[in-house]
């Protein structure tokens, strides 16, 4: 029987493993290795610590009861991710239903709107430029629509392909696009500094 | 081709979304067009910039408070997922059983209510007077089964006599 003290060395298929069998404290284990990137996730597409901390803890459970089906073709992280993402769209669109969202009339007009971009020259050997970067970008996301968000966190922190978005956010690929580049032309505008009322 | 759909053609040439063909045929079109030029290198730039990643963040709760909550959840999922593994065996003869013997009690309720007073009766019957071939020489008789005796009571000066 593996003690408690050994789960932290073990190996994270071990960890699966032991936990299909039924062990919860490897499944804490996994917990502890993980739980901040599931959060991340939920915090990124929630924008609300509460909320967050519930929807990850969720994904966990989720992820539990259905460690029967998790195949290996993915990390284990990435999978529990997945399951965090469809419990965070499912939120989102409980919370729409429930308000009146006003579509940004600049965000989805075509045309009209010039690139201006961002000029940081980044420094990956500068954590802390670095951090400030992502800080900037994070903040940048807090503005956009919640459609628009998660279309450009699946697509571009997720690599899903517009496919597979589409399925996940149920809704067509030609939506998926169009959301994805009003996203990444209003993320342009704000990254620059610029205040949108200039460019209506 | 309106507008936003050339849009939507440039960005699924930057994210590599279009066959050979397509693609090659949008290169040569930026070449000539700066407008889609422009719509390019700013969609590239977008792309890079977000490459810098996500900003670090922390789960916001201790670990021991987070998890316990997820310990809930499985210890009440386990408990379903059991049930659900093992679905009660012979449901039909079940849902004809159950009500079939809710039946049976019912009537056997009925059966004893309805036996109280015949019993009542029976003793009654025991315990009354018993009007006997003596009745015109005034006489009476009790007759107690519990007691297993038999009283008969004559008077010969007769009943409502003076």
């Amino acid at each position: 029987m593996t003690k408690r003290s050994d789960y932290p060395e073990m190996s994270e298929e071990g960890l699966v493993e032991a936990s299909r069998q039924g062990d919860v404290e490897a499944f804490e284990e996994l917990v502890a290795r993980h739980r901040d990137k599931i959060y991340a996730r939920a915090y990124s597409m929630m924008r609300n610590e509460d909320q967050a901390v519930e929807m990850s803890q969720a994904a966990w459970i989720k992820g539990w009861q259905r460690l029967a089906q998790f195949s290996g073709n993915s990390s284990f992280a990435t999978w529990l991710t997945r399951i965090a993402i469809n419990l965070c769209l499912d939120e989102l669109r409980k919370q729409k239903r429930n308000r009146a969202e006003s579509i940004d009339a600049l965000s989805e007009r075509s045309g009209g709107v010039d690139w201006f971009l961002p000029t940081y020259e980044v420094n990956p050997t500068e954590r802390l430029e670095r951090g400030e970067l992502r800080q900037r970008i994070d903040r940048a996301l807090g503005q956009l629509s919640v459609e628009h968000r998660t279309v450009l966190i699946l697509h571009a922190f997720e690599e899903l392909e517009y496919k597979e978005i589409a399925t996940r956010m149920k809704c067509s690929i030609g939506t998926v696009m169009s959301r994805l580049f009003y996203a990444r032309r209003k993320i342009a505008v704000l990254l620059n500094g610029l205040k949108l009322e200039e460019y209506r | 081709m309106t507008q936003h759909e050339q849009e939507l053609q440039l960005q699924a040439y930057v994210d590599g979304g279009l066959t050979q063909a397509e693609s090659d045929r949008i290169s040569r079109w930026i070449e000539k067009d700066p407008g889609a030029r422009a719509v390019v290198d700013g969609l590239r730039r977008v792309r890079e910039l977000m490459e810098v990643g996500e900003v670090e963040v922390s789960v916001p709760v201790n670990r021991a408070f987070y998890w316990s909550k997820i310990q809930e959840g499985i210890s009440s999922g386990t408990t379903s997922r059991v049930a659900n593994r093992e679905p009660v065996r012979g449901s039909f003869w079940l849902r004809i059983l159950v009500p079939a013997f809710g039946l049976a009690v019912l009537a056997l309720m009925l059966r004893l209510w309805v036996s109280v007073p015949e019993e009542a009766e029976t003793m009654a019957r025991y315990f009354h007077e018993i009007d006997g071939p003596l009745a015109e020489e005034n006489a009476m008789t009790f007759h107690s089964e519990a007691a297993a005796m038999t009283v008969v009571w004559v008077d010969s000066r007769g009943f409502g006599s003076p």
